[in-house]
């Protein structure tokens, strides 16, 4: 026992050299993770203790049952010589009869042998089962904590892409992480209009909001960096602008059809547009750029351009235009074209009429009472198509006909999408609210993407817009916007929003463009420091890689757990880390994942 | 035989009313100052919400004739529709407050002047053809008796964003009009039936009794209800322009509502606020001086404005 007690602490120091003095991921341990890691050690070795105990039990055990077996054998011996001598003497022999004496003796000696035996077996055997019970004891591992929590959230149910939290609601997600909505519980606040998002979030009203992200650019040098964006949610791509029915004024395609090609089509298309009306939601005055990308094919818009705005990527060189194929389109003299990105501004050409969207359906409604019309949600747009309205030109033609122009450039590098403001005092102090909320998020992705379940999310989010904002959309509308309007990004689509190598809509670069538009219409000042307001302002960057992180871990640890022999409640709790990392929480995986195997 | 002199009585009495005006000049300026205070005190406590009364004021002088803050961000050619499609250039006066705030001010005194001249003819003519009566006082008090403002969306659907005339001074001619039939029956039926009575003893007639007891005497109870309805006026003109009205104060204010955060937004929309309560209160004021000078017969018309 002295031996195997050596043994066990001189593993255990061992181990902990190897951990004091340990690779890169050692040196990066929280002092919490290293005591953690020793408690986990301590109760490895007692655990191996136990374990020791319990074998040395058993080998007592089984030692005591050879001999009660031994002394069985020699009983039925001692009784198998008792019944010959017995039977010799019943036929007379003295001799016998003295042999039978003796051989009673020795039976019943044989037979108290035999007796303590079978005792000391039954001691050694309770022995065995104590000392199995405490290793069960020592190896046993429980559940971590989900608190319950409070969380102020609130959507603006005008569109599939901010009405989709609906879904949770309805499905009972939050109960499942011990979330309780507030404060209109058991659903969110709802805001009737865009506007009401950022002050209920500024004031303290609300914690968490879902919201169009480069709307709140304008107050990056109030208040905007204490509402930053924690996961982005989609990129619109459905702008278009709309034309009634009735109306003479031909669309894009017509022209085509005509013989135009695109580039000649579209001019002709928004050349229709120079000094009309154009009814447009009232937010549109902070993303005027793409109305900007298709009045951008008037051939005076190059020459009214007064101030070139700078497009650039995340290390400050020029964005240029690029092919379908993602290489650098070239001008006839092989030279990389730069993104212009203008002041020129739409309203130059065209009158806006500010009206919100609802306005501007109820104005639709009636023939002839207005030609033209942006409306910026997407139901609104594919209800007005539905009513026979058609898109003039619209971002999708563009990306279709003419991939490789400045137009279309101007569109990919200054559209935006919604995602999840929060207020960055409650973020720092509920980081682990914070990843479940995200993980929600991600999981709805992931089933809006799932034809088996997607259909039931659809029916969710138009209901809710149609009872919210008078529409009437079928579930299959909301499908529509998801696939062509309003592109989401799953957990997987994620890593190449942040990843600047990889091809895909990147809100750094973006947003550095819309940043720089807003400095030059005196929005915010010239002197703002764009690159360091980004830098702070993104914060979904940095949780993105802190779940892709937890993500990462938690696979280390399933690879572990797959080949390691687990008691019952480790198992359990593995189990549940597998519930978890499949809804895409991969913060609660990984900690029931430690649970399990460390501790 | 009084042992005070008439002199020295209306001497104290002078002095009385100097004192009373120095009183009443004291509280105003003291109601002010607390005003302003509170308004300051605001303005340190939410400066994201509440400029400073000093700021209110710059921003308003400072985006008065000419806007650069309207200009780039959403004014364009809206405050100079003639330019619309001209293809000229948008002079910078385009881009002030000042064309948008007179078009307010224009719109709802011509819906206010409208509504007063249609309530008061259907009012005072009742008195004179009941059936007038019969007919409009169920529709109108129908319609009196609904929230003021629940019209407002639907004129704005029924005759569009883009002609204010039938829009904004249609709806303000709606509602002065029935205000102004309800006060003038209710002036007329103020009036003591001895006076009416002796009238008739007198030989009066229908139109004659109008003409001389119900025209006169009706006067100073209707400038009181005209001062209420021009004061509900300029809530919903304003009112009509936020829902959607391309020119005007509202329509200044509608816009910077999607402002929030920016750096000069309290200021805007606090200054344009106060503008309105300001030119009301002027307003208001000139009618009082006039109504006074008018009604100087009547009891009620020397005790207006005190």
């Amino acid at each position: 026992m002295k031996r195997l007690r050596g043994a066990i602490v001189l593993m255990a120091a061992l181990a902990l050299l190897a951990t004091a003095c340990g690779g890169d991921t050692t040196t990066t341990d929280t002092a919490a993770e290293a005591e953690a890691r020793a408690e986990a050690q301590r109760q490895s070795a007692a655990a191996a203790e136990a374990e020791a105990m319990a074998a040395e039990a058993q080998a007592e055990a089984d030692a005591a049952a050879a001999d009660a077996a031994a002394a069985m054998a020699d009983l039925e011996e001692a009784q198998a010589a008792l019944e010959a001598t017995m039977a010799a003497a019943e036929a007379g022999d003295a001799e016998a009869q003295a042999a039978l004496e003796a051989a009673e003796a020795k039976a019943a000696e044989a037979s108290d042998m035999a007796a303590e035996a079978e005792a000391m077996a039954e001691a050694a055997a309770a022995d065995a089962e104590q000392a199995q019970m405490e290793l069960e004891m020592a190896s046993m591992v429980e559940a971590p904590e989900i608190r319950a929590a409070e969380v102020a959230m609130g959507i603006y149910p005008c569109c599939a892409d901010l009405a989709y939290w609906q879904i949770p609601i309805e499905l009972g997600w939050w109960d499942e992480l011990n979330i309780t909505i507030t404060p209109n519980s058991p659903t969110y606040h709802y805001f009737t209009a865009s506007q009401e998002i950022v002050p209920w979030l500024q004031r303290g009203d609300g914690d968490v909001a879902q919201a169009w992200v480069p709307g709140s650019f304008g107050t990056l040098e109030t208040f905007g960096q204490t509402l930053p964006p924690i996961h982005f949610a989609d990129i619109y791509v459905g702008y278009a602008i709309l034309v009634d029915p009735t109306s003479d004024a031909k669309t894009a395609l017509e022209f085509m059809e005509e013989g135009m090609s695109f580039s000649e089509a579209a001019t002709a298309a928004v050349q229709q547009l120079v000094g009309k009306e154009v009814h447009i939601p009232p937010h549109s005055t902070t993303q005027a750029q793409y109305s900007d990308a298709f009045f951008a094919y008037l051939p005076q818009w190059w020459e009214d351009v007064q101030e070139d705005i700078p497009a650039l990527d995340g290390e400050g060189n020029p964005l240029v235009l690029l092919g379908r194929d993602g290489t650098p389109v070239l001008d006839d003299d092989g030279n990389t074209q730069p993104i212009r990105i203008t002041t020129n501004d739409w309203r130059n050409y065209s009158t806006p009429v500010y009206v919100d969207d609802p306005t501007i359906v109820q104005l639709s409604a009636v023939a002839g009472r207005i030609e033209f019309a942006m409306p910026y949600g997407a139901p609104t747009l594919v209800q007005m198509m539905r009513n026979g309205w058609d898109p003039l030109i619209n971002f999708a033609m563009m990306y279709e006909y003419d991939a490789a122009s400045q137009q279309t450039a101007i569109a990919s590098a200054t559209v935006g999408g919604t995602g999840l403001l929060a207020r960055r005092e409650w973020v720092e102090e509920n980081k682990d609210l914070t990843y479940r909320i995200i993980s929600v998020a991600n999981r709805i992705f992931a089933q809006l993407e799932d034809p088996d379940t997607q259909y039931e999310l659809w029916e969710i989010e138009a209901n809710l817009i149609n009872e919210k904002r008078q529409l009437e959309m079928e579930p299959e509308d909301i499908g529509i916007i998801w696939d062509t309007i309003d592109p989401s990004f799953n957990w997987e689509d994620q890593e190449a929003l942040w990843d600047l190598s990889m091809p895909s809509y990147h809100p750094e670069t973006v947003f550095r463009t819309q940043i720089e538009k807003l400095k030059a219409g005196g929005v915010l000042s010239a002197n703002y420091d764009t690159q360091a307001g980004l830098e702070e302002f993104l914060l979904a960057q940095e949780l993105y890689y802190d779940l892709k992180g937890m993500q990462e871990r938690s696979d280390d640890l399933f690879a572990r757990a797959s080949g390691m022999d687990l008691s019952e409640s480790q198992q359990s709790l593995v189990d549940q880390a597998q519930v978890f990392y499949d809804r895409y929480n991969f913060y609660d995986s990984l900690r029931f994942l430690e649970a399990a195997l460390i501790g | 035989m009084t042992t005070t002199d008439v002199l020295d009585v209306r001497a104290k009495a002078r002095r009385d009313k100097r004192k009373r005006q120095s009183l009443f000049i004291l509280y105003l300026t003291l109601g002010i100052a607390i005003f302003l205070g509170v308004w300051q005190v605001l303005s340190v406590w939410f400066p994201l919400y509440f400029p400073s009364p000093l700021g209110a004021v710059r921003h308003f002088t400072d985006n008065l004739m000419t806007s650069e803050w309207t200009r780039r961000w959403f004014a364009h050619a809206n405050a100079c529709p003639a330019l619309i499609g001209s293809g000229a250039d948008i002079p910078p006066y385009c881009s002030g407050y000042v064309l948008h705030l007179l078009v307010t001010t224009r719109n709802i005194l011509i819906g206010a002047a409208l509504g007063t001249i249609l309530g008061l003819a259907a009012g005072l003519g009742s008195l004179v053809f009941p059936k007038i009566a019969e007919v409009f006082t169920p529709v109108a008090s129908f319609f009196g008796t609904a929230p003021i403002f629940i019209a407002a969306p639907f004129f704005v659907i029924w005759f569009g964003v883009d002609v204010a005339l039938l829009t904004t001074v249609g709806l303000i001619t709606f509602y002065t009009t029935l205000l102004m039939y309800f006060f003038s029956r209710r002036a007329a039926e103020n009036i003591p039936v001895g006076i009416i009575e002796s009238a008739l003893t007198l030989g009066g007639t229908p139109r004659s009794i109008f003409r001389w007891v119900y025209m006169p005497g009706t006067v100073p109870e209707i400038a009181g209800g005209f001062r209420i309805a021009l004061a509900g006026a300029w809530g919903l003109g304003v009112l009509v322009e936020v829902l959607g009205i391309q020119r005007g104060g509202g329509f200044l204010i509608a816009m910077w509502r999607f402002g929030v955060g920016l750096v000069e937004w309290p200021a805007a929309v606090v200054a344009l606020i106060t503008f309105f309560g300001v030119l009301a209160v002027i307003v208001d004021g000139i009618l009082v001086v006039g109504i006074r000078f008018l009604t100087r017969w009547a009891e009620s018309g020397r005790r207006l404005g005190l």
